[in-house]
C-alpha cells in the first residue's frame, strides 16, 4: 500500500503527460474532474484538469466526477509509471473506471 | 416485457424479438452512450420500463439488478464480463450471451493480416501513395520488382497458439485453403479437431522453432500472459511472422517491438495492442513490416447478425419454458 506522499507524487505523472505537444493540443478544450479511489487506503483524490493543464490536486470526494477510477494504490502507482498495463489491469478486475465514453477515452491517453 | 437493446442489433432480430415484447432501440455506436455509470443506467432503465437488457458493454452490476426488475439479459459478447454473473444468480436473472459469435471474422482477419504481411501490401501502398515513387528508368522498374517481391502463403509452417474456436477455424483454412502444415500448441485442444486439420500437436518451444508463420489464438489467461516474451521470440526463425488477433497481454509488447525493428524476426500482423482504442499514436505504425489495425478481428455485418440472432433465439427458448444454448448461470434454471 502507498503512502499519500506516493499518491501525490505520482499523479503529477498525469501533469508531465499533458506537457507533450501530441496531447497538448488534443487536450486543449478539455476541462474535468478526475477522481481516483483507492479502496486499499480508503480514500480518493481529485485531479482536476483545466483547459488541458492540471490545475490541483487533492484528496477528496466530490458528488458528481466526470470520470471515476478505482484501484488499490499500487496498481494505479504501477500504471502511471508504466509498469503495468491498464487494459489487463482492467481486464483482471483491477482497475475500473466510470465516466462518459468520451471522457474515458481521453483518460487512457493520461494513464 | 420491455427489451432496451443498446448493442448493435439486426433489424430481423428486431422485428422477430417484437413478437414478444416491446423493443427500444439505441445501438450504443450510433448514440456514442456507454453506461459506466449504474445511476445512468438505473435512469435510462426506469425511464424507458425495461425489464430486458440487450447490450455489448454497459455496466449491469448489483445496484443496476437491485433498482431494477430485470428479468433477463441478454450480452452480445464471447465473455459476459460486463455482467455481475454472482448478482444475477442470486436474483433469477439469466444471462444469456454469445460465445464464438465472431470467431469466423477473426480468423477471416488473420488470414488477411497473414497475406497482407507475406506479400507486403502496406509496404507497397505506403510507398505507392508516398508521392515520391515513379517508375521511369529501367533500374527503377528492376528495383521495384526486387523490393515488393513477397513470398506465398501456400505450403508455409503456421504455429496456431491456442486451439480453440478461432484457432481451429483459422487451422482449417490454412490447411486446406493454402496447404499449410499445421502445428498446435495448446494443453487443453481437442485432439480430434487437431486431427481434422491434419496438425501435429507440439511443445511451444518447438512450435516457436519450426514455424514460418506463429499465430496466436490463445485465451487471456494466468497462464497465457506473458507467454510470448523476449526469450520465446529468439526462438522464431529470423524469416518468421507473428500474428496476434487475441490479446496483447499474452505478447511481451516491447520485446516484440523491439524484434520488429530490429528485424530479428521478418514481420508482424496485429489487432490488438496495450493500449487501445489504436490510432496514430501507435508505434508499430513506424514499421513497414507490420500490419495494424484497431482490434477490428470481430467486427463485420455476420459478426451482428449472428450475435442478434443468438440473443433472439435463446430468449425464445426460455419464453417456451425450453433449456437455452448459450446461458451463463444454467443454474438459474435448476430451480
Amino acid at each position: 500500500m502507498a503512502t499519500r506522499g506516493d499518491i501525490v507524487k505520482n499523479l503529477e505523472i498525469i501533469k508531465e503527460r499533458l506537457q507533450n505537444p501530441a496531447l497538448k493540443e488534443r487536450f486543449s478544450n478539455f476541462t474535468k474532474n478526475l477522481q481516483f479511489n483507492f479502496p486499499d487506503m480508503n480514500t480518493s483524490y481529485i485531479v482536476r484538469i483545466e483547459n488541458g493543464e492540471v490545475k490541483s490536486i487533492s484528496e477528496g470526494e466530490l458528488e458528481n466526477p466526470d470520470i471515476q477510477v478505482t484501484a488499490d494504490s499500487d496498481v494505479l502507482i504501477d500504471i502511471l509509471n508504466k509498469k503495468l498495463n491498464p487494459m489487463k489491469a482492467y481486464t483482471m478486475g483491477k482497475l475500473k473506471a466510470k465516466g462518459k465514453l468520451t471522457d474515458l477515452l481521453k483518460l487512457q491517453k493520461l494513464m | 416485457m420491455k427489451a432496451l437493446i443498446t448493442a448493435p442489433f439486426s433489424e430481423s432480430a428486431i422485428e422477430r424479438l417484437k413478437k414478444y415484447m416491446d423493443v427500444k432501440y439505441e445501438n450504443w455506436r450510433k448514440t456514442n452512450i456507454l453506461y459506466q455509470d449504474p445511476k445512468d443506467y438505473i435512469k435510462k432503465i426506469k425511464q424507458e420500463g425495461a425489464d430486458v437488457l440487450i447490450t455489448e458493454g454497459d455496466e449491469i452490476d448489483r445496484e443496476v439488478m437491485e433498482e431494477c426488475d430485470i428479468k433477463i439479459i441478454g450480452v452480445c459478447r464471447g465473455d459476459p464480463v460486463n455482467v455481475d454473473i454472482e448478482s444475477a444468480t442470486e436474483k433469477g436473472i439469466p444471462v444469456f450471451y454469445t460465445p464464438h459469435r465472431n470467431a469466423d471474422a477473426v480468423a477471416d482477419l488473420t488470414i488477411a493480416l497473414m497475406l497482407s504481411q507475406l506479400r507486403k501490401l502496406i509496404q507497397i501502398d505506403r510507398t505507392l501513395r508516398s508521392g515520391k515513387f515513379y517508375v521511369d528508368t529501367a533500374e527503377a522498374l528492376t528495383e521495384m520488382f526486387e523490393r515488393f517481391k513477397g513470398t506465398e502463403l501456400g505450403n508455409k509452417v503456421v504455429g496456431i497458439v491456442g486451439f480453440g474456436a478461432i484457432g481451429y477455424r483459422v487451422a482449417k483454412r490454412l490447411r486446406f485453403g493454402f496447404g499449410c502444415k499445421i502445428l498446435v500448441y495448446d494443453p487443453y485442444a481437442d485432439e480430434r479437431l487437431i486431427k481434422e486439420v491434419d496438425g501435429e500437436r507440439v511443445d511451444l518451444h518447438t512450435l516457436l522453432k519450426e514455424s514460418d508463420i506463429v499465430t496466436i489464438h490463445a485465451k487471456l489467461t494466468e497462464e497465457t500472459i506473458g507467454m510470448i516474451g523476449k526469450k520465446e521470440i529468439e526462438l522464431m526463425k529470423p524469416t518468421a511472422y507473428l500474428f496476434n488477433t487475441a490479446r496483447s497481454a499474452i505478447v511481451d509488447e516491447d520485446a516484440l517491438f523491439e524484434a520488429l525493428k530490429n528485424k530479428r524476426i521478418a514481420g508482424a500482423g496485429l489487432d490488438v495492442f496495450d493500449v487501445e482504442p489504436v490510432d496514430s499514436d501507435n508505434r508499430f505504425l513506424q514499421l513497414d513490416n507490420v500490419t495494424v489495425t484497431p482490434h477490428i478481428g470481430g467486427m463485420t455485418i455476420e459478426t451482428e447478425e449472428r450475435h442478434s440472432m443468438m440473443i433472439v433465439e435463446d430468449i425464445e427458448r426460455y419464453l417456451r419454458g425450453e433449456r437455452p444454448k448459450y446461458i451463463k448461470n444454467p443454474e438459474i434454471l435448476e430451480d
